[in-house]
């Protein structure tokens, strides 16, 4: 009788005797059909494709006969670890299941995915759900009724190049940008074989080579070492809008200035919204402006040791508020008596300088923006460098930036170093702990032409680059009613008792309903003396911002409260 | 007696009576013969012969100045005579003279005999920044003013140094008549300046320039100007030797803008989280203004070329 054999090598057949046993059959299985390519625990015997079979170790002495095998039938083996792989990975014990036999080929997906569920920011979660289409109204090329719709009035998508063109803004928003490279990348909302679109950039040599060649700087190749830098216009933005709740919040920070001539250095504090300006764009909403530690002279500022971080951050997210970025003052009167300061960044000088760049990409690179659509779970950074300077008219005026992903990349790689030119960032050289991959960047020339050059030894800033625009709200609606800072200094300069006393003052019902708490310096005042607990900051947060019965009868109740009160009365 | 009647009455007639003749006018760029600078760049005319004739009958204190009245225009200045030796009928006046009364050649022009006061004190203001260019203006004025009679308060009066023409404006002269006139010639002349046209604008540049430069206290503390200097510059580099063989010593100035040209500039390494402003001030183009100007005039026109291009874009 001849028998048939399917397996995942091909078609085979061998003829037998009806009398001989079943473990004569396998044992010609294995050297005539497999070649003593499997031993018999991984190969099994199977009735049809879809049951699992009997292990040829496990077969008996059953006659074929006996076993029900006919002449011309097909069986199907079911082929596990070949011996060859097993005595190369000298794993464990051969499998003795082999239903499900592992598929090496498939990718997986796991690897790619970052390990840890990604907590984006609420507004990127807000605005991933928004489909950002650009409306448009029907044309005087329509040729159908109101409720139609044809090629020249249906929406846009949001990263519409003609539209950005056509409404000047300079920089994709990141949400644009992240539906435009996913849509290429993957089918957009389909959870099905996500591939992460975005990955951000990373100029160092890669460890681990899987080349096998000894590690960097003994050898290199071109897996692992980084690619050519190509510095160019960053297609996006991660922030496009910076907004001043209040004109106050700039004018009370401008005031140390206005007094001494000295530049003052501070960080922003707000909160992030949508900017419907540009479709998926995102403003960053400041609030107040707190001044850490730092000395000041007529022409720089050196930030110090900053001992009540946490403590400010602490009371910022009991406001509602983090941490958007940095903002400095580059103010030199022009000389006139006529209030206006020089215009010292423009077009034919510099917007930030190779310092201020460098100091900024170290801010980014400690506020990493989370993004579940990146490989590393984060990308860019939502960190806003913002100058107050002199412009064309001699008018003070705020000006913002964020630095590229690749200037931070570089900064991470320790590639750049600021120079004494205030518009050239120089690259570093190569050394022993340094690997310089080849920087270029691209420009127009006076002929028009797009000419790539070497950045090798220095290279323009602006190609790091990426412009906000800034402004005020048409409707001021502060958080803040109050943006003086100086109750600071006021409370530093007395004693304990004096400062009590002060804040004491504060705490009149009256002076409360016309917002003498309503001001970040006051609440890290109180804050200060460590009597409230964090959810007690909160609530003293929402009532001194918003002064309703309800929050007053929250804080009210709130033990540490009326604690802070009887101490601050008992100075009176 | 008659004889004597008659010469006194001569006499008497010579004192009263007066040198006021009207001639045609003429710059002095017309004379003819060879070019003569100083002429037009002095305050002197050129008058014909019978001028002297009719003065030398006259009892004319010496030096001969005169009105120059364009009756038509009500406008006056005065000056000196510098020859006799002009067509009849006509006089030649320097350039500025003509624009100062506001003639035409070949107008009438009424020249009197007069007598001026002596000056003791002039301001005059130069009408452009270039004036503060000349070294030494005391030397120049002197040497220019030899070719001045009188100056005339209000005149703009014009002077020929090293083949640039600088207009001066007389601003103030003392003793002050009703004339607004002083002679210049043979008298010891106080001479005081106003700052030129356009002299405020330039100062405030400066003046900017300085404010950005020196203040600040950081630039020392980081040495800036030193690393400027250490950074590779392509600027021109060399010696120089003196005719008497001794070496000149090299001044090390570098205008710290040149760090733009500077191919590699020195690294800037500070601590994080220091900033620094004190950068070389560097004033925006003034670009803008030329542009917000619609009335200036540009170019215009549109080329021909015989061949239709074969390329299609």
């Amino acid at each position: 009788m001849i028998l048939r054999f399917r397996s995942k090598r091909g078609m085979a057949r061998a003829e037998f005797q009806p009398t001989d046993t079943l473990a004569m059959l396998s044992a010609k299985i294995l050297s005539d059909i497999l070649k003593n390519d499997y031993s018999p625990e991984n190969v099994s015997l199977c009735q049809n494709e879809s049951d699992q079979g009997v292990i040829f170790s496990n077969l008996n002495d059953q006659t074929l006969q006996d076993a029900g095998l006919t002449h011309g039938q097909m069986l199907y083996l079911r082929l596990g670890t070949p011996n060859s792989d097993i005595a190369s990975s000298n794993n464990e014990p051969a499998l003795t299941v082999t239903g499900a036999p592992k598929q090496v080929s498939t990718p997986d997906v796991s690897e790619k995915k970052p390990s840890m569920p990604v907590i984006q920011d609420p507004i990127d979660d807000s605005l991933e759900k928004e489909d950002g289409l650009i409306r448009r109204s029907m044309t005087s090329l329509c040729r159908h009724g109101p409720k139609g719709m044809c090629d020249y009035c249906s929406p846009l998508e949001p990263y519409d190049e003609s539209y950005r063109q056509e409404n000047k803004i300079k920089h994709l928003s990141f949400h644009a940008y992240l539906r435009k490279i996913n849509s290429n990348v993957n089918k957009y909302a389909s959870s099905q074989s996500f591939i992460p679109p975005l990955e951000e950039p990373s100029f160092t040599v890669k460890e681990k080579c899987p080349s096998g060649h000894p590690p960097w700087p003994a050898g290199i190749c071109t897996k692992c070492q980084p690619s050519t830098v190509m510095l160019n216009l960053q297609p996006f933005r991660v922030i496009d809008h910076i907004e001043f709740a209040s004109p106050g919040i700039v004018d009370s920070f401008l005031n140390k200035w206005r007094q001494s001539g000295f530049q003052r250095i501070g960080y922003t504090y707000g909160h992030f919204e949508q900017y419907n300006n540009v479709p998926l764009g995102i403003k960053g909403v400041i609030e107040a402006i707190y001044e850490p530690p730092q000395v000041s002279e007529a022409d720089g500022v050196t930030l110090e040791e900053w001992a009540d971080e946490a403590l400010v951050e602490q009371v910022a997210t009991a406001c509602g508020l983090r941490r958007i970025g940095i903002i400095f003052t580059d103010l030199t009167d022009d000389g006139s008596n006529s209030g206006k300061v020089l215009c010292k960044r423009h077009s034919d000088s510099y917007f930030l300088s190779s310092l201020e760049v460098y100091n900024s990409a170290n801010f980014q690179t400690k506020f990493k923006n989370p993004c579940k659509w990146s490989r590393s779970g984060y990308f860019g950074s939502k960190f806003v460098t913002s100058v107050i300077s002199g412009n064309l008219n001699g008018e003070i005026e705020v000006m913002s930036y964020q630095v590229s992903n690749i200037g931070t990349a570089l900064y991470q790689a320790d590639l750049i170093q600021p120079s004494v030119d205030p518009d050239r960032m120089l690259v570093k050289k190569e050394d022993q702990t340094r690997y310089v991959p080849d920087v270029l960047y691209r420009y127009t020339d006076k002929y028009g032409k797009q000419v790539s050059e070497n950045a090798k030894p220095a290279f323009p800033v602006s190609f790091l680059l990426v412009t906000l625009t800034d402004g005020f709200p048409e409707k001021p609606d502060p958080l803040f009613s109050n943006n003086d800072t100086s109750i600071i200094t006021t409370l530093e300069s007395t004693d304990e008792t004096g400062r009590l006393r002060q804040l004491a003052k504060l705490f009149d019902h009256n002076a409360i309903a016309n917002g003498s708490l309503s001001n970040f310096s006051v609440l890290l005042a109180i804050a200060k003396l460590s009597i409230l607990g964090k959810d007690d900051l909160a609530a003293l947060a929402s009532y001194a911002t918003a002064p309703t019965e309800e929050n007053e009868k929250n804080l009210n109740s709130r033990e540490s409260y009326q604690t802070l009160l009887a101490i601050l009365y008992s100075s009176l | 007696f008659s004889m004597m009647s008659q010469l006194r009455s001569a006499f008497h007639n010579n004192v009263n009576q007066r040198f006021d003749t009207r001639y045609r006018c003429y710059p002095v760029a017309m004379i003819p013969g060879e070019e003569r600078p100083n002429v037009n760049y002095g305050g002197k005319v050129i008058l014909p012969p019978s001028a002297l004739e009719k003065l030398s009958r006259l009892n004319v204190s010496y030096p001969m100045l005169f009105d120059f009245e364009n009756e038509a225009a009500e406008k006056k200045t005065h000056g000196g005579v510098l020859e006799f030796i002009a067509e009849e009928g006509r006089v030649y006046l320097p350039y500025w003279m003509m624009t100062t009364l506001s003639l035409e050649p070949g107008d009438l022009v009424r020249v009197i005999n007069t007598d001026i006061a002596q000056g003791s004190y002039v301001k005059l203001q130069p009408q452009s920044v270039n004036f503060l260019d000349i070294t030494d203006h005391r030397a120049v004025l002197e040497n220019a003013l030899r070719n001045f009679s009188t100056l005339t308060k209000s005149d703009i009066f014009e002077i020929l140094y090293n083949d640039q023409v600088y207009q001066i404006k007389v601003i103030d002269v003392q003793p002050d008549d009703s004339r607004h006139v002083v002679s210049v010639v043979e008298t010891d002349l106080v001479v005081d300046f106003d700052p030129p046209i356009g002299y405020e604008e330039s100062l405030q540049k400066n003046k900017q320039q300085n404010i950005a430069g020196v203040q600040g206290t950081m630039v020392t503390k980081i040495g800036y100007d030193e690393l400027v200097r250490q950074g590779d510059s392509n600027l021109m580099k060399g010696t120089g030797t003196k005719l008497n063989g001794k070496e000149v010593a090299e001044v090390p100035k570098i205008n710290l803008l040149d760090v733009e040209k500077q191919e590699c500039p020195a690294p800037l390494i500070l601590p994080l989280g220091t900033y620094f402003f004190g950068y070389p001030y560097k004033a925006p183009s003034i670009e803008e203004d030329s542009k917000k100007d619609p009335n200036l005039f540009k170019f215009e026109g549109a080329g021909t070329s015989l061949r239709a291009s074969r390329k299609t874009n």
